[in-house]
C-alpha cells in the first residue's frame, strides 16, 4: 500500500512525521533529514517518496498549500474517479499547531540569499515545538 | 444566455464546491470529463493530480487541461459577484458577455485536445 503523508507543504511537518514512521529519525538535528524545507521538491506538487514502513507499506508526502481543504477534496475525488482503493492508496493529514506559519516560511524561502534560512529557522522552531505530538501520532507503533 | 445556464454546475457553485471532482459525461471516444474548480491552488492542484496518477500506474488514463488561461476579466468580476457577493444581477450577465468573448477560445482548446487524444 501507499500511504500519503498530506499537509500544506510536503517537505515540512509532514516529511518529519514520515521519517519519524519509517523510523529513519527519531531523535537529533531536523536537517538530516533528507528533502526537509526543500523547497524546489515541494513545488514540483509530485508525492515526495520518504521510504518503507516495518509492514512494507510506501510512505510518501504531499503539500497542498494554504486551502489544504480544497486539495483533500480533490485527492480523495481523484482515488474515486479512478477506481483505487483505498488499501492501495491511503490519505493521512498531517497538522500541527502553528502549519500556517510553516506554509508561510515555505514562502519566505523565495526571498534571495536569506530566505532559505528564514525557512528553516521559523520552520525548526515550530516543529521542534511539537515534535513530541508528531513522534506520538507517528510513531511506527501508531496505527496512522 | 438560457442556453449557458442549462449546463450543469454553470454560475451554480459555492466555496464549498472547490475541490470537488464532477463528471460532466463522455465524449464521443467514450472519455470520461470531469470539472474541478481549484480555487488558489492552481498548478500545484494539476501536478498534485498528475503526480497522484503516476504513483498509482495510471498516468495514461488522466489528462488534466488547464483552463485558467481562458477566464477574462469579465468572467473573473462576474463570477465573484454573481457566486461570492450572490449579485446574480450583474453578475449574471457580466459572466455572459465573458464566455461569449471567450467562447471560440474555448472550442479551440477542445479541438486540440480532441486531436491530441486521437
Amino acid at each position: 500500500m501507499k500511504i500519503i503523508l498530506v499537509g500544506t507543504t510536503a517537505v515540512h511537518h509532514p516529511i518529519v512525521a514520515a521519517s519519524l514512521y519509517t523510523r529513519q529519525f527519531e531523535h537529533g538535528q531536523l536537517g538530516r533529514i533528507d528533502g526537509y524545507c526543500d523547497m524546489y521538491l515541494d513545488k514540483s506538487g509530485y508525492p515526495v517518496y520518504v521510504g518503507d514502513d516495518q509492514e512494507g507499506n510506501q510512505i510518501y508526502t504531499l503539500g497542498l498549500g494554504r486551502r489544504i481543504d480544497v486539495g483533500w477534496r480533490a485527492i480523495h475525488g481523484f482515488r474515486d474517479i479512478m477506481g483505487i482503493p483505498e488499501n492501495e492508496l491511503r490519505f493521512v493529514d498531517v497538522h500541527i499547531p502553528g502549519e500556517s506559519y510553516i506554509w508561510l516560511a515555505g514562502k519566505l524561502a523565495a526571498i534571495p540569499l536569506i530566505g532559505y534560512r528564514l525557512n528553516r529557522a521559523l520552520s525548526d522552531y515550530i516543529i521542534y515545538r511539537n515534535i513530541n505530538l508528531l513522534r506520538d501520532t507517528y510513531s511506527p507503533e501508531s496505527n496512522i | 444566455m438560457p442556453e449557458l445556464m442549462q449546463i450543469p454546475y454553470f454560475d451554480k457553485t459555492d466555496q464549498n464546491d472547490f475541490g470537488i471532482i464532477r463528471f460532466m459525461g463522455q465524449d464521443e471516444n467514450g472519455h470520461e470529463i470531469y470539472i474541478l474548480g481549484k480555487r488558489n491552488l492552481g498548478w500545484r492542484l494539476n501536478s498534485v493530480l498528475v503526480g497522484l496518477a503516476d504513483l498509482t500506474g495510471k498516468k495514461d488514463d488522466l489528462m488534466v487541461v488547464n483552463c485558467l488561461p481562458y477566464v477574462n476579466w469579465m468572467m473573473m468580476l462576474g463570477g465573484f459577484m454573481s457566486r461570492r457577493l450572490g449579485l446574480t444581477f450583474p453578475g449574471r450577465p457580466i459572466l455572459y458577455e465573458g464566455v461569449k468573448t471567450s467562447f471560440m477560445n474555448l472550442v479551440s482548446m477542445v479541438t486540440t485536445i480532441k486531436v491530441k487524444l486521437v
